[in-house]
């Protein structure tokens, strides 16, 4: 085998390892994600709906050049 | 170590010079690579099909990697022009503005005195701190206070408010401000003396409305904390240098960067619908046609992930957020001419970067194990990964020379590509899949190292 066939066949063995390694930790990050507490949206219910404290929400422009309702 | 000046644009030169030879010997392997695929997959369409896609692919980062570099280097010696000029021109003391610094904070009690103590000390005669505690269920609140009440020199007030979020928090933190320029800062931010300074002269640009700083990693002390230092470098401050060169700096970072707040009240400030709010409210002030630039000097040292998990956790909420802040703004792509050219092309560029670089690399890469396996034609996935590589070196030895970064980066080049880049665009492509389909998502806070202390 030449240079190149070694190169090529480390790289691909890596690559599938690698593939392999990534999927399994974003299926690690999900589980881990989901069996973590939920962070209490309680105090936010309790005083009402949050809204914006002094700025008014963005409304992107809509094709007529009008602000979208 | 560092690398020592010789000269103000030899090294720039040297990189440029060379990066033009290594384009053109790209290409060249992008054609051999053609005619290759071309011939072993004659007979089968779908192949054929997407290898050719594949190299379209290469060639549109090969140009991406080129005309980034080129404008950076441009931008670079811009920035070394104005800093002649701003030498050559005297004392700016007497006018210097009022700035206030807005630093949002929740659960930062392992990192808030030291970030505290640091904004602080800045060089800079007429500034403030506001410190708006979200909240927090820490003693973050009793930190930053007892903070406030050492400090004389420089006023800091600390409020706290019920939990919003941090764009509520940020917001909170713009209508108290004073001056006119707010910088908002993250809580675990480490602020260069010299930022406010360096960032202030951009304004003198009645066009400019918000100034990127110059975010690096801090905690270099594992092999995927210093990956992110050499992403930070190469693939965020050599972006952003050249997007500064059009003025059209796409995301300011919220660990570190400045905006004039009578546009920010124009624009409406952060909204909350988003878990990307500093590239949301970057791209309402470039869609009101304001100017946004970058100022390398400028430097927030951030605590970046140093597990694997809270790296993903991290860039899950990237990917999710700038797809839910482009998702806002798609009407600009459909119609250019009235948007402006320079913003429909920041948002084709955020889309090329955010969604077809990451399915693009993914799809490579297993069509490329795919065929190595199948056919027993391993030779591309070589050439495929050799020319990424060789992308990938140029532009970290040119981010590292014209940064005047820490050499042994370069090296890291290798692993970068190998494996990092491979696990993060994975996660990228699943996140994506997951922001179409609508799934539930939370903030997703990481928890502090206390690095900063």
């Amino acid at each position: 085998m030449d240079f190149i066939s070694v190169l090529a066949s480390i790289i691909l063995f890596t690559t599938i390892a690698t593939l392999i390694v990534a999927l399994a930790a974003y299926g690690a990050y999900k589980i881990r994600e989901s069996r973590r507490p939920k962070p209490g949206r309680a105090a936010l219910r309790a005083g009402g709906e949050f809204e914006a404290i002094f700025l008014e929400r963005y409304v992107p422009l809509t094709r007529s050049g009008q602000e979208a309702s | 170590m560092r690398l020592p000046p010789i000269g103000k644009f030899a090294y720039g030169l040297v990189a440029i010079l060379g990066l033009l030879a290594l384009v053109a010997y790209s290409f060249t392997q992008v054609v051999a690579m053609a005619d290759a695929v071309r011939r072993l997959f004659s007979q089968d369409l779908v192949l054929l099909g997407i290898s050719l896609y594949l190299l379209v692919f290469l060639c549109l980062l090969i140009l991406r990697y080129l005309g980034l570099i080129v404008y950076s280097f441009m931008e670079h010696l811009a920035v070394m022009q104005r800093g002649d000029a701003d030498h050559a021109g005297g004392d700016r003391e007497g006018r210097l503005p009022l700035i206030s610094l807005i630093v949002p904070a929740y659960n930062e009690a392992l990192v808030i005195q030291p970030a505290l103590r640091t904004l602080a000390s800045l060089d800079y005669p007429d500034y403030e701190v506001i410190v708006v505690d979200d909240g927090s269920t820490d003693a973050t609140y009793e930190l930053a206070s007892q903070v406030a009440r050492e400090q004389s020199h420089v006023p800091i007030r600390v409020v706290t408010k019920r939990n919003g979020g941090k764009a509520d928090a940020l917001n909170t933190g713009i209508a108290l401000a004073r001056g006119e320029f707010v910088m908002c800062v993250d809580g675990d931010t480490k602020v260069s003396r010299n930022a406010l300074r360096a960032m202030v002269a951009h304004f003198d640009d009645p066009h400019i409305a918000a100034v990127a700083g110059n975010v690096k990693v801090l905690n270099r002390e594992n092999m995927l904390t210093r990956l992110q230092a050499l992403e930070y470098v190469e693939g965020l401050a050599m972006v952003r240098k050249a997007q500064s060169f059009m003025r059209i700096v796409n995301i300011i970072p919220g660990p570190c960067g400045m905006f004039r707040k009578s546009v920010v009240r124009q624009v409406g400030g952060y909204d909350t619908d988003t878990f990307a709010e500093d590239c949301d409210l970057t791209l309402k002030i470039l869609l009101q046609g304001w100017h946004v630039g970058y100022e390398p000097q400028a430097i927030g040292w951030v605590e970046t992930p140093s597990r694997l998990l809270d790296l993903l956790k991290q860039r899950y909420r990237w990917t999710r957020g700038i797809l839910q802040a482009m998702g806002k703004h798609l009407e600009v792509l459909r119609h250019p001419v009235r948007s402006g050219w320079a913003q429909a092309m920041t948002l084709w560029y955020m889309l090329f970067e955010g969604i077809m670089w990451p399915i693009s690399n993914v799809l490579g890469n297993i069509f490329f194990c795919y065929v190595g396996l199948k056919y027993g034609v391993v030779v591309f996935i070589a050439y495929w990964w050799l020319q990424l590589l060789l992308l990938d070196v140029i532009a970290s030895a040119y981010c590292v020379i014209v940064e005047r970064e820490e050499p042994w980066l370069i090296p890291y080049a290798v692993l970068f590509r190998l494996y990092y880049i491979l696990i993060i665009d994975v996660a990228k492509v699943l996140a994506t899949l997951e922001q179409f389909r609508g799934t539930h998502m939370t903030w997703g806070k990481l928890e502090r190292e206390g690095k900063l202390s």
